[in-house]
């Protein structure tokens, strides 16, 4: 977001500039609406993109975002909740781009801080019986980076819809041993495959 | 009519796959869990062979944990190791040995260390042999072999016993 400040003030000061081409918002609806339907409300996510047009070729884009999740696993129950940002830049990879039908390749660095309880967590063995131990209250910061691409497609005048496919690599995977999130906002399961899906409409300013 | 058909396929695509993609991860714990104190039997008399064999001629071994109501191993036979789990909860774990009408408790003192693996997995405790001791007439002496136990395979433990 900060990075996009000095941009759209650049951009301005200089309405008339064919390097500013306007600013595009774009609502997520694949996560916001599917993912609580697929997990059974079981996980909220709602994120929000801007992106700065500059030369129709070059997007600067921050996304921002807030997931809360309440998971559960053989050996104990994971609730968590907090917001998440992604700073980046997409490409149009098409030199010659009609409207606002684009192929978008990007970057993106994402962060998420969440307070996290991890409760009931098995431990012990069969012969001397379990018990449960509770890591609760926690705070939790995460950081992974983000390869997209994506297609956007005018629906109408300055309206479009589009997607992007992410491959995503956590960095923050935190110390043998440590108890980490089992759900990131923003990212995902800690230990999922790595790709996502998003799913958007956006209108241009 | 075409291009708007063209539209459709394109935004429609990522959504079939979204929709059809495995995104939950496994909620069953696939690693392995089997953490304790594996004990090896060796003959008094083999004590300094270099070729040392472990001996595998108990006719009937019984194990329990002291404290626990639950007999571990009931009258094996042909028994040449053992495998015993270690508390979680203590320090402290003894364990009573009976074979050839010859009565043993094992004392096994040991630090614990809780490691978080997954929420499929929970917390595993791997452990950190410090002493052992014993009491009775069927264990000679005791050998710490490797006092590291995680969850992998190999022998922490040799006693060499009377017969």
């Amino acid at each position: 977001m900060f990075l996009l400040l000095p941009v759209a003030a650049l951009a301005l000061e200089h309405p008339d500039s064919v390097i500013y081409q306007g600013v595009n918002v774009k609502l997520d609806i694949a996560n916001s609406i599917f993912e609580p339907a697929r997990s059974f409300g079981k996980i909220q996510s709602y994120e929000a993109a801007v992106n700065v047009d500059l030369l129709h070729r070059y997007f600067p884009t921050a996304e921002i975002g807030y997931s809360q999740a309440d998971l559960s696993a053989e050996s104990g129950s994971f609730r968590g909740k907090g917001g998440f940002m992604r700073l980046g830049v997409d490409l149009s990879a098409l030199r010659k781009s009609r409207g606002n039908n684009m192929l978008l390749v990007g970057i993106r660095l994402g962060t998420a801080v969440q307070g996290c309880s991890t409760r009931d967590v098995l431990l012990g063995n069969g012969y001397w019986g379990y018990y449960t131990v509770n890591f609760v209250n926690r705070v939790r910061a995460d950081v992974w980076g983000e390869v997209t691409a994506g297609v956007q497609v005018q629906v109408h005048k300055d309206f479009h819809m589009g997607w992007y496919v992410r491959y995503k690599i956590l960095f923050s995977r935190g110390a043998a041993g440590a108890v980490t999130a089992y759900y990131i906002p923003g990212f995902g399961y800690k230990d999922d495959s790595g790709f996502s899906f998003n799913y958007y409409l956006g209108f241009k300013i | 009519m075409p291009v708007v058909r063209f539209k459709l396929f394109i935004l429609s695509l990522p959504l079939l796959c979204w929709l059809m993609s495995a995104c939950s991860p496994d909620t069953e714990c696939r690693t392995a869990n089997n953490i304790g104190m594996q004990v090896v039997f060796a003959l008094d008399s083999m004590r300094g062979d270099t070729a040392l064999v472990s001996f595998s001629r108990f006719d009937s071994l019984t194990v329990q944990g002291v404290g626990n109501d639950s007999v571990l191993y009931d009258n094996q036979k042909a028994v040449s190791s053992i495998f015993l789990p270690l508390r979680t909860d203590t320090n402290l774990t003894s364990y009573a040995l009976s074979a050839y009408n010859r009565r043993d408790t094992l004392y096994i003192s040991h630090d614990n260390n809780q490691v978080f693996v997954s929420l499929a997995c929970g917390c595993f405790v791997f452990h950190t042999l410090n002493s052992l001791n014993n009491r009775g007439g069927l264990i000679d002496s005791i050998e710490m072999l490797n006092a590291t136990i995680e969850n992998y395979k190999q022998d922490n433990v040799r006693l060499y016993v009377h017969l």
